[in-house]
């Protein structure tokens, strides 16, 4: 099979995944024990107040017709109602998925740039001091609950040490273009604003990334010592290449490659546990606003976020498999 | 076929011989044989929870507003909270929650994810296609934030919570057990029994299904540490156990509010969270070495 018709086949296993995902989030919205529209006018709305909400929002009509509709909706970039906000949750979504972004990317940079790198010295040093400490920290990276780390830091380095931020992201750089703060004060040549959400950023991208990385360490650990007994490692050495050249430019190549998967599937990791590290930090956000209308029972939120959230995973996965694909050109795809 | 010939006490004495094998080979590892001294040590906080707690009376809603924000003490190793409860009495009831919960969830998903995956991996056709397309609807979100969706729709409280993980957790037992029976069904064990007339019922619960067990134990071992790890955030984002319940997450919740002045009350039971998971990992390493199974353990967002 050609590597376009296994990203075709690809994708036609996760459109309807997420068709059913959104079917699956959408019935469970509805069959809520309370009623939204009495939830959102309070206790002192008159009946009639509440009948007239749920006929505006559509809750009175069959739960298939509001299906549909509300798939309609999203299509045309309407994502309902918010009863706590009181805007479109496509709004919402606009303004808080940009913080999301920022915060998962900057955590998966740090699980590369630090898991991978102890990964290689932990297999280049096999069973020295230098390969049990890396070993040791990916198992406690693993185990560690990334919320009551999120906490501890901040004790640390915000309270007692006093050299980072504690909650939020700073202030907004002052154009607003992607809304993602480092690349808005990059593209304004605003290095100050830069340094400021670099800051902000350090400590939830830091909690965020510690069971990635300690994931990625140990994936690229076992490829490193699988590669580093092949032959062409041997020919290498022995054409008398550097041994810097010999594992980075030849066995890591091999190594990253197969490690490359695991880092979509590691997103998920840290789309899920973004809930709760930026819940600790206040970090405003698709998945602290998720938090707060989860809580508040804001239906048509809660909805739009999951579904977001499905969305990116899958399309993060779809692009690891295309750099999957151009960085190991072997690969055959069986069906 | 070997096992057609051996007689019950030879079968038995072979297992006997397989098992001191694997206990051997388990034994040499330090790391697992660490880990399974936490879960130990866990296991019997929670059980003996009310004997060993020094203020077992504090587990649930008691007030000693004489001894509030007391630092940890030889009176009070993990000092006291707000209303002046013992923590260390609370951790050790905590256990009792976080590790039931792991337990009722992983049997909840098993009951369910087993029999699905066996049916799905056994017979092909249009069933077993709806099967493994189900599980691409429940894998197509991380685990933590699908369980948090059920569990806002659900009143917050403790089985809502664990009803919200095990709704989310059985794909992954389908799908491992789908795996395994799509290469066993090919086996000669299998041509064999078929042969000599035993229906797919049989073949499949009583020739295929005990095949499957190492790779399910394994999982369920490195499981319960990621169960337990979703478990206690529900708690901490207040979607699961509620005040005054001594949970791990709700007393994390409860004394972040206090910080940092009084840093005792999130710390000690985030650390029993995570020395748990710590020991759950050691050991279901351990045990992966033992029984030689490879099994792609890719959380969704555990």
């Amino acid at each position: 099979m050609s590597f376009r018709t296994y990203l075709l086949r690809r994708l036609l296993h996760i459109i309807p995944a997420l068709l059913g995902l959104s079917i699956l989030i959408f019935v469970l919205s509805r069959v809520v024990p309370g009623d939204p529209a009495r939830l959102a006018l309070g206790p002192d709305a008159t009946q009639e107040q509440v009948e007239q909400l749920r006929r505006e929002m559509g809750l009175d009509k069959p739960l298939v017709v509001q299906y549909l509709r509300y798939m309609g909706g999203l299509f045309r970039g309407d994502f309902g109602f918010s009863l706590r906000t009181r805007r479109n949750v496509a709004q919402d979504i606009k303004e808080f998925l940009p913080a999301t972004v920022e915060l998962t990317t900057v955590a998966m940079l740090f699980a590369i740039a630090l898991g991978v790198p102890l990964g290689v010295l932990s297999a280049v040093r096999k069973d020295r001091p230098e390969d049990h400490i890396s070993r040791i920290l990916a198992l406690i990276g693993v185990a560690l609950p990334r919320f009551w780390l999120a906490i501890l830091l901040q004790l640390l380095f915000a309270y007692y040490l006093g050299i980072l931020p504690t909650i939020g992201r700073g202030p907004a750089p002052p154009v607003r273009l992607t809304g993602i703060y480092l690349l808005d004060s990059l593209l304004a040549l605003d290095f100050r604003a830069f340094l400021i959400a670099l800051k902000h950023l350090i400590l939830p991208a830091f909690a965020l990334s510690v069971g990635s990385l300690a994931q990625i360490m140990r994936l690229v650990r076992a490829n490193m010592i699988e590669e580093m007994r092949r032959d062409y490692v041997l020919a290498a050495r022995s054409y008398g290449l550097p041994e810097r050249v010999v594992i980075y430019k030849y066995a890591l190549k091999n190594a990253f490659s197969s490690a490359l998967t695991v880092i979509g599937l590691s997103y998920g990791f840290l789309l899920g546990n973004a809930f709760l590290v930026e819940t600790v930090f206040a970090w405003p956000g698709l998945a602290f606003y998720g938090v707060d209308s989860l809580l508040f029972k804001d239906l048509n939120a809660v909805v739009g976020v999951t579904i977001v959230i499905g969305v990116a995973f899958a399309v993060v996965n779809l692009l690891v498999d295309i750099a999957y694909g151009y960085l190991d050109p072997r690969i055959r795809y069986e069906t | 076929m070997a096992e057609t010939i051996l007689v019950p006490q030879e079968i038995r004495a072979t297992r006997r011989e397989e098992l001191r094998r694997a206990w051997s080979r388990f034994r040499s590892s330090t790391l697992a044989l660490v880990g399974l001294g936490i879960i130990l040590m866990m296991a019997a906080a929670a059980i003996f929870a009310p004997t060993i707690a020094p203020y077992p009376q504090h587990a649930g809603g008691f007030v000693d507003f004489a001894n509030t924000f007391q630092p940890p003490s030889r009176a009070h190793l993990f000092g006291t909270d707000d209303v002046g409860r013992d923590v260390f009495s609370r951790v050790l009831f905590g256990a009792r929650i976080s590790l039931s919960m792991g337990i009722v969830v992983l049997s909840i998903a098993l009951a369910i994810g087993v029999p699905l995956g066996l049916i799905a991996g056994y017979w092909s056709g249009w069933v077993s296609s709806l099967i493994m397309r189900i599980t691409d609807v429940f894998l197509a979100l991380p685990s933590i934030v699908l369980a948090l969706a059920v569990a806002a729709v659900l009143k917050p409280t403790l089985t809502n919570a664990m009803i919200a993980i095990a709704f989310t957790w059985w794909p992954w037992y389908t799908r491992l057990v789908y795996g395994e029976v799509l290469s066993l069904k090919q086996e000669a064990f299998v041509e064999a029994s078929r042969s000599v007339g035993a229906g797919p019922w049989r073949i499949v619960f009583k020739e295929i299904l005990p095949n499957t067990w190492s790779p399910i134990i394994v999982k369920l071992t490195l499981d319960m540490g990621f169960v337990i790890l979703v478990e206690t955030g529900l708690s901490f984002l207040g979607l699961g156990a509620q005040p005054p319940t001594p949970a791990w997450g709700t007393m994390i919740a409860e004394g972040r509010i206090y910080m940092p002045a009084n840093w005792w009350l999130a710390t000690f039971p985030g650390l029993a969270i995570f020395l748990t998971v710590l020991g759950f990992n050691l050991l279901g390493d351990g045990l992966r070495d033992v029984f030689d199974v490879q099994i792609e353990q890719w959380r969704g967002g555990a």
